[in-house]
Order: structure tokens, then sequence, then C-alpha cells
């Protein structure tokens, strides 16, 4: 049989479930089949003296077949008319992997929990700013991450779904609310909208956009691992209009606006429910008060100059209507207002980044996580980051919901052997310098409520990195990180030492094993993170980390 | 990573899938390997070298001569090599070196088994090849596929403030009625998230499938344990195509899978409009064989016979038993050990034709029942009837399908057959031979028996669609610009004798009622990329009760990258006409009885905004 005629049969051998499968053959000559059907060699008309083969698929089910795809009603309508087409629309269709890695040991030496004299190690270990919700957080010792994405693609539209979990079962226990599928999105691009001077593109589905992060090129989030403006969790839309101004000067505009599909369920204690909701930290956490509905809209705009400068503003609201309260009457809504610029510089020989923000914060203690900005992922969060954390001594939380946040997020790294005129041959030296500066401010709201405070906090962390390439396998450095909650009282504050050895196969490469250590120098009344809460008080002032990451 | 054609994303699914079979590399005797067929490889970038099973970089084996300095030495020259002497050059002629010896075995990552390998068991080392000294598997003619689909939904819906029945405040998910499949009252307007991803790999006699599924997407949701999904089915299909000779031939299906009966959509391709199917979605571990045989060449016979049963049903928790919406909903009662029997044959005409008829059963001894009391009676459901498919080029997608149910004490069922909007026994008896008394519970947990459980039945129940194109009919035969006309409508009839009434039991009495749902929908796509559709809806689950009945209007605008495409994103709009009677569905009414604060959400929303992405492929 000639070629095109078997591709032909493997094209109606495809329709047959109308799903065609994406098969890809060992053989170079093997075509893709459909699954639940028989191969093309089943069917292909055999040599004469060979009987002669049924020219029909076999059937599997005489219902659906266990793997043929329901898109329901709306594409019923729209799509299925042929089934002969619809193998031949999908044979231009293109695939992509991508995923990363993020696998760390970390043991934590400090004291014993029994509080006899002596050392122990601990893992997870007892560390200050253990999460990266907690503002404390400075990214030394980040936790398990693993996200694989396929995305199918043709010239017009891509889907993507993302399978992403933070916790890895075999290693740990089974953290089971934190594994399975995290996000899925179309994306329909319109490239020549403007000609050829640009075009626009609209995400729809259910995704995650991040605004204010301050590693090159915007492609990670920096030392502190976190967003000045927020990252959205959101279902919904958004619209992005790409337009060269001139042949060096393009614009960007954007703008979103969507809604957390679901949020954490409130049980309080009723007569079904005497002990309350069930709880443990592997399962959603409710917090005091319930979740209402949450939304998000989002506008940004950024010039790029010549792909080296890049000059942001952004403005970001997320709000509830806190519709599932359990206060009767009229109810404020909750509502987190995010405004700000930032600039990226990236050369050759150096990168920077500069930006701003302020949040404008109210009554956000109903806010689900549709906005992750600045360590705080829900409302409740931001609160306890900025308005007032729990005082593990006094067991005092201050009731501040409402405030602001105005926030200097910096960073820079150079490269500072060719500066140096190459001393070490073609082995690198890298510098950097970071920081984030935050000034929160909250009223008190109700002069009789002792638990109301006036807040008005400095807050300051900063540091410096440096890492020098020994060899074509091999790096080693150091980091040394300043963390201060509050400028007026320094003894919760810490510093702390990082020397490190890195491996990879390649001066640029996609992935490293780290080995860490790091030594805390602890303010007085520094506390371990979460989850290590209430009863502890005395966090590990040594730790080691042996990590391996990468990403494809 | 660069765009990958099929062939590259070939070799990377291969590897994938190949670090986890059996045929591991490092058991794989050091044969010098085949050259690899080159991936193609992104304009710019440098040639990627293939990759082995088990996930190594594997270069294309050296010849012997660059292995051995030695042979090397002893090779002739290359006729061009005086040449490269003979010339006067700027550069020095090239220098003949030999090749880096290099070592023909594979790198070992651990002295153990291999990271990842996989632990066939016993039975494998048996019969068959895990083990080093036998045979390698001969692995050339399989071939490995990855299909996937989801649906990605925003919904918002408008409505009463929370303790009000007045206000327009936003909410998500929506306060909407019919908002779940497991409810009648459901019309897929506005349908939830969902996602999966199959992984196959198949040669002419066999097929092996795993399929990761779930029904919530964390980054825009919250961890909603129930929904989060992992791995779904996995399950093996034995093929003998030739079987009955050129006239067809047999298939077994083994494993974990679930299989679908009365699908109305085009084709049987979807669920069509309401979502459900008409006699029955198993969900069970077993087997099914199908006989696939041509009467003649335009007349197909299928046979199929399938016996399964639920590896396991949610364990029941007497006392103190956590309930949370995100937990595994355990029932009113004790699940039993859930069975399920089905056979069915199918008369396949042209190809647009096709009427099957279909019978399932599924039971359970009532096994966890508490027995201190009474004897456990045994529950089941049986589903017999027939449908018609009618898949015409010019006439259009038709489908008609009649079932009747029998159910007995149906309460202990799992969910081996879902059927009608009906995932286990619990939810088939709420739908339709109305709710548990809230009292009965406890009773029945300390196997107190009371008729007031009113759990059996009989319905009887018409499914129909009818979809239409103006195309076809105009002779037209290319995709292009089209109107589309799409009817559909269920009708149930419920037949049973109830003992609770008022919450009081009563001599047992008939109680017979009707339940309908019709509906129509109008789609235009005048350009390629985009359609306009407006759908109406009427459900009415009491008969003529209209304080229980609403009706439901949904314009929409579709985006797609083709005329027939596979990705849609569909922005839709629904007004509700309600009446005064109609509750809002879970969450919001879950718990039943809610507490607060959902006991105060008492008026559904009467407007919806969705805006749906959705692709397969």
């Amino acid at each position: 049989m000639s070629r095109p005629r078997l591709k032909a049969l493997a094209i109606v051998l495809l329709a047959r479930l109308g799903a065609p499968a994406v098969a890809f053959a060992q053989q170079e000559d093997q075509k893709p089949t459909e699954l639940g059907q028989e191969s093309v060699e089943d069917t292909k008309p055999a040599a004469e003296d060979e009987p002669q083969e049924r020219g029909k698929s076999l059937q599997v089910s005489v219902g659906l077949p266990p793997n043929s795809l329901d898109l329901g009603s709306e594409a019923d309508i729209l799509g299925v008319r042929d089934q002969r087409e619809m193998a031949a629309v999908l044979d231009r269709w293109s695939f992509r992997m991508k995923g990363s890695i993020r696998a760390p040991m970390r043991v934590g030496f400090g004291p014993r929990n029994d509080n006899t004299p002596g050392t122990e190690m601990h893992a997870l270990p007892r560390i200050v700013g253990l999460g990266s919700g907690d503002w404390n957080y400075i990214g030394l010792a980040p936790n398990a991450s693993v996200t694989l994405g396929i995305t199918v693609a043709n010239p017009v539209v891509a889907g993507t779904i993302i399978i992403a979990t933070s916790h890895l079962s075999d290693p740990s226990y089974s953290v089971i609310d934190d594994v399975g599928l995290d996000q899925a999105y179309l994306t329909f691009k319109f490239p020549k909208a403007f000609g050829r001077r640009g075009g626009i593109a609209l995400l729809a589905g259910m995704f995650g956009e991040r605004y204010g992060t301050s590693g090159p090129y915007q492609k990670s989030s920096g030392y502190y691992s976190t967003y000045l403006f927020g990252r959205t969790h959101q279902a919904g839309e958004s619209l992005t209009v790409d337009l060269d101004v001139t042949d060096k000067v393009e614009l960007i505009l954007e703008n979103g606006i969507g809604s957390k599909a679901e949020v954490v369920p409130f049980f309080g204690n009723s007569a079904r429910n005497p002990s309350g909701p069930p709880e443990a930290d592997f399962l959603p956490g409710q917090q005091s008060q319930p979740y209402g509905s949450t939304f998000v809209q989002h506008t940004h705009a950024a010039v790029l100059y010549d792909d080296w400068l890049r000059v942001s503003g952004h403005y970001i609201t997320s709000w509830s209507p806190d519709d599932n309260t359990l206060a009767h009457g009229h109810i404020d809504p909750a509502r987190e207002t995010i405004v700000g610029g930032d600039v990226h510089v990236d050369k050759e020989l150096f990168n920077l980044y500069a930006g701003y923000s302020h949040i404008d914060a109210n009554n956000v203690y109903p806010l689900s996580d549709a906005v992750n900005v600045l360590h705080s992922g829900t409302g409740r969060s931001l609160k306890l980051n900025y308005f007032g954390q729990k005082d593990r001594f006094t067991g005092l939380t201050p009731s501040n919901f409402s405030g602001t946040v105005d926030t200097v997020l910096w960073q820079a790294m150079l490269r500072l052997a060719p500066l140096l005129g190459d001393p070490f041959g073609s082995r690198d030296l890298n510098v950097a310098a970071y920081g984030m500066y935050n000034k929160a401010k909250s009223p008190k709201e109700d002069p009789n409520d002792p638990t109301s405070l006036e807040i008005d906090d400095d807050k300051l962390k900063l540091g410096f990195d440096m890492d020098l390439s020994l060899a074509k396998f091999m790096s080693v450095g150091a980091r040394v990180d300043r963390v201060i909650p509050r400028m007026a009282d320094t003894s919760d504050a810490y510093t702390a030492l990082s020397p490190r050895v890195s491996f990879y196969t390649k001066w640029k490469s996609k992935e490293q094993a780290i080995v860490q250590y790091t030594h805390f120098f602890l303010g007085k009344n520094t506390v371990p993170g979460s989850p290590y809460t209430d009863e502890y008080f005395h966090p590990d002032p040594d730790m080691l980390v042996v990590m391996g990451r990468m990403s494809f | 990573m660069a765009t990958l054609s099929r062939i590259s994303l070939g070799c990377l699914t291969l590897s994938l899938l190949a670090s986890v079979a059996p045929r591991a590399a490092a058991q794989e005797p050091p044969a010098p390997a085949p050259p690899a067929p080159a991936p193609e490889t992104p304009q710019g970038e440098p040639p990627q070298p293939a990759t082995a099973p088990g996930g190594e970089a594997v270069l294309p084996a050296p010849a012997p001569e660059q292995n051995d300095p030695k042979a090397a030495a002893a090779a002739p020259h290359p006729p061009d090599a005086d040449e490269h002497r003979a010339v006067n050059a700027v550069f020095p002629p090239p220098v003949d070196r030999p090749g880096t010896p290099k070592r023909e075995k594979l790198q070992l990552t651990s002295v153990g088994m291999r990271l990842g390998a996989v632990d066939f068991g016993a039975e494998a080392d048996i019969v068959s090849s895990v083990g080093r000294l036998k045979p390698p598997p001969d692995n050339r003619r399989w071939s490995y596929a990855l299909r996937g689909f989801f649906r990605a939904p925003a919904r918002v819906g408008i409505g009463p403030e929370t303790g009000s029945t007045k206000g327009n405040q936003l909410h998500s998910p929506p306060r909407i009625v019919g908002m779940e499949r497991d409810e009648w009252t459901y019309i897929n307007v506005a349908p939830g998230a969902t996602g999966q991803l199959e992984l196959a790999v198949t040669n002419q006699r066999v097929e092996g499938h795993v399929l990761l599924a779930g029904d919530v997407f964390g980054d825009a949701a919250y961890p909603h344990l129930d929904k989060l999904g992992g791995f779904s089915q996995a399950w093996v299909t034995l093929k003998a195509p030739a079987l009955i000779g050129t006239r067809g031939g047999a298939a077994l299906n083994v494993g974990a899978f679930s299989e679908r009966f009365g699908a109305a959509g085009p084709y049987q391709q979807s669920t069509g409009y309401y979502g459900t199917y008409l006699f029955g979605r198993t969900h069970v571990a077993g087997e099914s064989l199908v006989l696939d045989f041509d009467v003649t060449p335009d007349v197909e016979l299928v046979f199929e016979h399938g016996i399964g049963a639920k590896v396991e049903v949610t364990p029941f928790t007497k006392d103190s038993a956590p309930v949370a919406p995100y937990l595994p909903n355990q029932g009113p009662v004790p699940q039993g050990s859930n069975f399920v029997h089905h056979a069915h044959a199918s008369v396949i005409f042209k190809d647009w034709l096709s009427v099957a008829g279909h019978y399932l059963t599924s039971w359970s001894p009532n096994d966890l029942q508490e027995v201190t009391k009474m004897p456990a009676k045994e529950a089941r459901m049986t589903i017999v009837g027939g449908e018609i498919h009618s898949d015409h080029p010019v006439a259009g997608n038709g489908y008609v399908g009649y079932s009747y149910i029998d159910a007995e004490r149906i309460l202990p069922l799992a969910d081996g057959v879902q059927v009608l909007h009906g995932s286990s026994g619990a939810v088939f008896k709420n739908n339709y031979f109305g709710q548990l008394p809230a009292d009965l519970p406890v009773l029945l947990q300390q196997g107190i028996d009371s008729p007031r459980r009113d759990d059996s039945g009989k319905l009887h129940t018409l499914l129909f669609q009818y979809i239409l194109r103006a195309a076809p009919l105009m002779g037209r035969k290319e995709p292009g610009p089209d109107v589309a006309l799409g009817v559909f409508g269920m009708f149930n009839h419920v037949d049973t004798k109830k003992h609770d009434l008022n919450g009081k039991e009563v001599p047992a009495y008939d109680y017979r009622q009707d339940k309908l749902k019709f509906g129509a929908e109008l789609q235009v796509a005048p350009i390629e990329p985009l359609s306009l559709g407006v759908r109406f809806d009427r459900v009415m689950p009491d008969g003529g009760k209209a304080d229980v009945a609403y009706s439901a209007i949904s314009p929409r605008i579709v985006l797609h990258s083709k005329w027939i495409g596979r990705e849609y994103v569909i922005l839709n709009y629904t007004r509700y006409f309600l009446g005064k009677s109609v509750r809002p569905s879970a969450p919001y009414s879950q718990p039943t009885p809610a507490d607060e604060p959902l006991a105060s959400v008492t008026k559904p929303d009467e407007n919806l905004i969705s805006l749906t992405a959705m692709v397969a492929f």
C-alpha cells in the first residue's frame, strides 16, 4: 500500500473514536493509530498469498470506550460533523512538555525538644522563616516543588495543562491536599492583529499570572521568592495587546478579570459537628471567619526598550462581598488593592531591578488567595505579616484587618570577572545585592478594643551573595542575609550566613545539585516559622540543605 | 523547551514511559544500539542526543575503530586524506586522532534497583521477561500515545445577598439550581472543572492505558480532596481482530476502567445536553469481552458482556465521622461490596445508524450493614432498555432511547453504576424516590430497618436529542458558515410505593411522579473563529408544579480557532426564571440540612456568567 493511502487509512482509524490520539511510533515508518482500535497494520491489505483482512477497526465497547473523551454538548453542536475532518484538523497540532523539579533535604540542628542540654537534628528544620508565606522567609531552604506542563498547540491556539505539587510523598507523607491538576488554560493568539506592528493574545481558563518578579528578565521571583504586585490564582481571562511603537520600543497592555473557583468551606460548631470541622495539616484549612467569594481585576502596562529595559505599571484589586459571613446586616466588602511600578535593566554584565508597590487593604480577613502578594497568600496572611502577628509569648493577636503597606524591592546582579579583567580565566565571579523595605501602617480602629493597635512598622531585609565558578561543573558561593521584621525593635531580627557548593554539568545549565550550610545569628525573640507554632520558641541556629533542581 | 514535533515528542514520551517500563535500560544486554531516529530539532538549537529508556542520553553507537585505537591505526586512510596534505593551506592539515575510548556498558546509578524501576512482582518474574537473563521483550512494534482533555470554567452567580432575598451580590461558585451532575435539575449550562491525561502503550494485539483525572484545578480553587483526583483508571485491552477471519474479531478489556452506555451525543461521542447516561456508566474493576462481527459489508453486529466489582467502597464510620464537603461522602448507611454485571448488543448499519440494547445490574449483599438487629438484605438496581443513534451526514444527528430501572433497597449501593444523574444508590433514591427523612440514618446505622427508607421503585425514562445543520442540507460539504438547531429532552416516570408522608410512617401508598426537562439551542457560526448561540431550557421536577420548576435562557459566544475545532472559549450568560420553591444546589445546600452560613442562602442566583476554556487532544 502506498504511503498516502496508508496515511488516509490511518486518519479514518483515528477518527473512529472521535478523539484522535497522538501516538508515537518507535519505528519511523509506523504511523499513529487510534487507541482502542486496531493498528494500521491490522487493516493493511495483505499480499495475495495471505488471507484478506477486515477493513474495519475493532470495537472494544458497545458504549463509549473507556478512553473516549466527552466534550459535552457545546462541542456537539459546534464541531462534530464528520469524523474524518476532525482527524485531519488535529493533524497539525504540536506538543510540548515542560517541567521543573526542586527536591531538597532540609535538616536543622538546634535545641533539644525536651529542653535538656544538647543539640538534635530536625526535619523539617525549626528555622525562622521556613515558609514562603512568612515575611521572614529569605529563600534559603525552599520547599519541594515539581511541575509538569503539557501544551498542545496550533498556530492560533494553545492548550496547557499543568500538574504540580509542593510535597513529594515518597520521602514525606501523603499530604493529600497538595497534589494533582493545578492549572488548565487556553491561549488564543492573533499575532497579526496590528499587521507587522503586533498582535493580541487571550488567556482563558484557570491559571496564575505573576507580576513584580525581581529576577533577571523577570524570569524568577528573585532572592525572596515573592511578588511585589501579586500572583493571581483564579479562573478567568486576561487580554494582552503587544504593539511595536518603534523598532526599539514595544508597548504591552494587559487587562484581566477572574474569580476563585471555590474557596475553603466554613464549618462552625453545630449539633451535627459539635467538635467543629476536621482539622489537620493535610486538610484544607478554614480560618476563624469564612472566606468569601473572591474576585480579581488587574491592569498592567509595560514599555520595553531594545530588549534590555522594561518599565511597568501595575494595578491589581482583589475583593470579596464577604457573602459567606456569619454576621447579619450590612457587611463591608473586603478588598485589597495594589498599585505600583517596576524597572528591569538586563544587560550582558549586569541585571538590575527596582520596584515600588502600595497596598491598600480593607477588612481583608475574608479574602481567599486570589492574589498572593509579598509573602501573603490570603487576606489573613497579609494581616498577620503586616498588621499584627500573633505574639507567641503573650498569645495576643492584634485585631487590625485594614491598613496600608508601602514596599520597595530591589535586586542587582553583576558579573564581576570581566570587569576585573577575568582574573580567574574563563571562570565567572558573580555578586548580587538585594533587599526589601516595607512600611506597614494600620490605624487603631476601636479605641475600646485593647487588641486594636496603632501599627506603624518599618520592615527591612537585605542581603549579599557571591558565587565563584571553580570548574566547569562546580561553583562555590556564600550569602549573607539580615532580616529585621520591626526596625524599632530588633529583638526578633536575625542574620544568616550561608556558604554553599553547587554542582552542574555545564556553565549555564538548567540543573543543579546544591549543598548549603546556614548559620543563623538569632535575636532573643526570634521563633520558628510555621508549622512550628505556639509551643515552639527556640529556632534551630544551624541548617544543612542538599537540593537537586532542574527545569526542562 | 522548544516546540517539539510529534516525532521528537514521541521520543520524549517514549523515554518518559519507558522509564517506568520493565525493560529497564540497565537490564538490557549491552548490545550496540541501533541508530535512533533523529528527532526534529527546532531551528537554531543544537541537535539533542536521543534518549534511551531509563532517561539517560545515549549517543549513536561508535564505529568499532573509534573504540579501538589499534583498529583505528590499522584502518586505511580515507581517499581524501592525502588530498588534504597536498593542498597548501593557512591552517595545518587535519590530524587523524584515535577516538576517545568509551565504555560500552551503561552507567549504573544505583547498587540496588534502578531508580524508578517498576516492580512487576512474582507473577511477572515467573511468566515473562523482567529478569535480566530472560530475552528482552520485543518492543519494536509498540507505540505510545498521550491524550488529554480539560475544561476550566470561571463561574460567577449574581443574586441575593446572604441572608436576604434581594440584592445583586457576586458569588463564586454560583448559588444556582442544578449545579452538580448528581442532581436531576442539572442541565449542563455551567459544567464544572475537569481534566484528564491518558498515557497509552499499544501494539497490534495489546493496549495498556493509564488515566489520570481530577475535577479541580488547585491553583484557582482550594484543595478539594474529593475532587483532586489522581490515577483514575488503568486497564489492558487484548485484541484478536482476526478471530473470525475477515468478518471480525474480539477484544477483552481487563483492569479498572469505566464504560458508558446511553450517551445521547452525536456518534455517542458525548453525553449530550444533560451530561448523563441513560443506561449507566460503570465504575468497577473487572473485565468486558466484546465480539465485533460483520454480518454483511454494511451491517455490523457488536456483542459485549462484562462483570466487575468496586475495588473498595467509601468506608463507613458510625460515630463521629468526619464530615466536610471536601471529604468522601460515606452516605446515610454503610455501602456494601458492590458488583456489576452487564450485557449489550448493537447493530450498526453503514456507520450512520446504530440500534443497541442494554442490560446492566448492580448489586450488593449489603455485607457491611449492622446485623445485630436484623439480617442484611440484598440491594440491587437493574437497568434494561434500547436506543437508536442516527448520525446521517445530511439528516443530522438524532438520538432516542428508553430505559427501565428496577431499584430494590438501593441505599447501600455504591457507584458501581452511575445512571441518570444518580451516582450511588442513595443519590438515585434522593433524585427519584424522595429525600431520606433526616431522622432515619441514625436508625438505619444501628441496623434497625424502617419502611420509611423508601429506596425501592421503578423508573421509566425517555431521552432524546436531535441536531440539524443547515450547511449539509444545502449540499455544502466543506466546513464554513453554518446554522445549527438542537432540540433535546428527558422524561422520567417514577412508579413506587412509599411509606413516609411528611416525616411520618404511613401504610404503603402509590407514588407516581413525572419529571420532564427539555430545551432547544440555536447556534450560528458566521465566521471561522466565532459562533453565537442561544439555548433555552425548561426543567419540571414534579410534573406541572410550577413552584419547583424553572426555565433558563442562555445566550453565548464561542471562540474557536477553526470551523471544526477541539478547543473552545465559551462566554455564557444564563438568566434563570425560578419557581418560588426552587433552592440553590450544593455546595450551598450541603450538608443537608445546611448549617450557617449556608442555611441563610435560601434563594438561588438568577443570573450566571461563565467563561469556560476547554480543549481535547
